[in-house]
């Protein structure tokens, strides 16, 4: 089984008069699914929604780990993320969980117990490239 | 409140995920917090009923609209925490030891719930204006 290091580490030193924030938290994950994605995607445009999935995220609870990069690094270039209830189709119209500004990323692991197969993208304007990583969690 | 930084960094990497090549990757960024709520590192015992992790409603208007950074872990080491947005619409699933940072929009509250017992979760909320 393949395993996946994976580091976050937050730091700031304004964010609060009487703490400093400074923590590494790491995990290592064992993706045994279907499907695992390297890819880059210049997305459609505002009003178009991009699929990144090759075929529906499956599993318990349709779970899998989620790298999102937005490669812009041009102002209002944004991304839209959002889940859809099958593979290949849209996602609820206006309905996005998290958003990309130029230069962000996530690292989630999704899933849903009334279930979900893919994840699409949206740009606000313009046509951002996203670098991503998709692993199934489980077949 | 004056306007902070946070500084973040994601490494992702394998060398066995595929044959032919190695995963590695580094991605740094340097985020403005200038919303009105800024929560920091919190630990909070969950239920299986759904509670919210943002003190007040999301409201901010940038990149989509109530948008915040969240950085979240299932401390426990056995039940699984369950996230949703303000639709109750489920988007993660964090087993024991998983953690997500994501910066979350269109959703006025997070949520989060146990798939059972009374398992801890440790999170960040910071809103973006």
């Amino acid at each position: 089984m393949a395993t996946v290091n994976v580091t976050l580490s937050l730091s700031s030193t304004d964010l609060f008069a009487k703490q400093t924030l400074s923590f590494t938290e790491t995990d290592i994950l064992t993706p045994a699914g279907d499907q695992q994605l390297v890819g880059k995607i210049k997305t459609s445009g505002s009003g178009t929604k991009d699929n990144i999935a090759l075929k529906a995220i499956d599993g318990s609870d349709d779970r899998a780990y989620v790298f999102l990069h937005n490669l812009s690094t041009t102002t209002g270039e944004y991304v839209k993320v959002s889940l859809c209830a099958a593979h290949g189709t849209d996602s609820a119209s206006g309905d996005w969980f998290a958003v990309l500004g130029p230069g962000e990323f996530l690292f989630m692991p999704t899933g849903s117990s009334t279930g979900f197969q893919d994840l699409d993208l949206e740009a606000a304007t313009g046509n951002p490239v996203v670098e991503y990583v998709l692993m199934e969690k489980s077949a | 409140m004056a306007d902070a930084t946070l500084n973040v960094t994601l490494s992702v990497s394998s060398n066995d995920l595929f044959d032919t090549v190695n995963l590695s990757k580094t991605v740094t960024d340097a985020v403005t917090i200038d919303g009105d709520n800024r929560q920091g590192l919190t630990t909070m015992v969950t239920t299986t009923a759904y509670t919210d992790i943002n003190v007040e409603a999301l409201s901010g208007t940038e990149n989509g609209g109530k948008k915040a950074y969240v950085y979240a872990k299932n401390t426990d080491s056995t039940a699984d925490l369950i996230f949703a947005d303000d639709g109750d619409q489920e988007f993660a699933k964090l087993a024991p030891g998983e953690f997500f940072f994501y910066p979350t929009a269109d959703n006025t509250k997070i949520q989060v719930k146990a798939s059972s017992g009374t398992p801890t979760v440790e999170f960040l909320l910071l809103e973006v204006d």
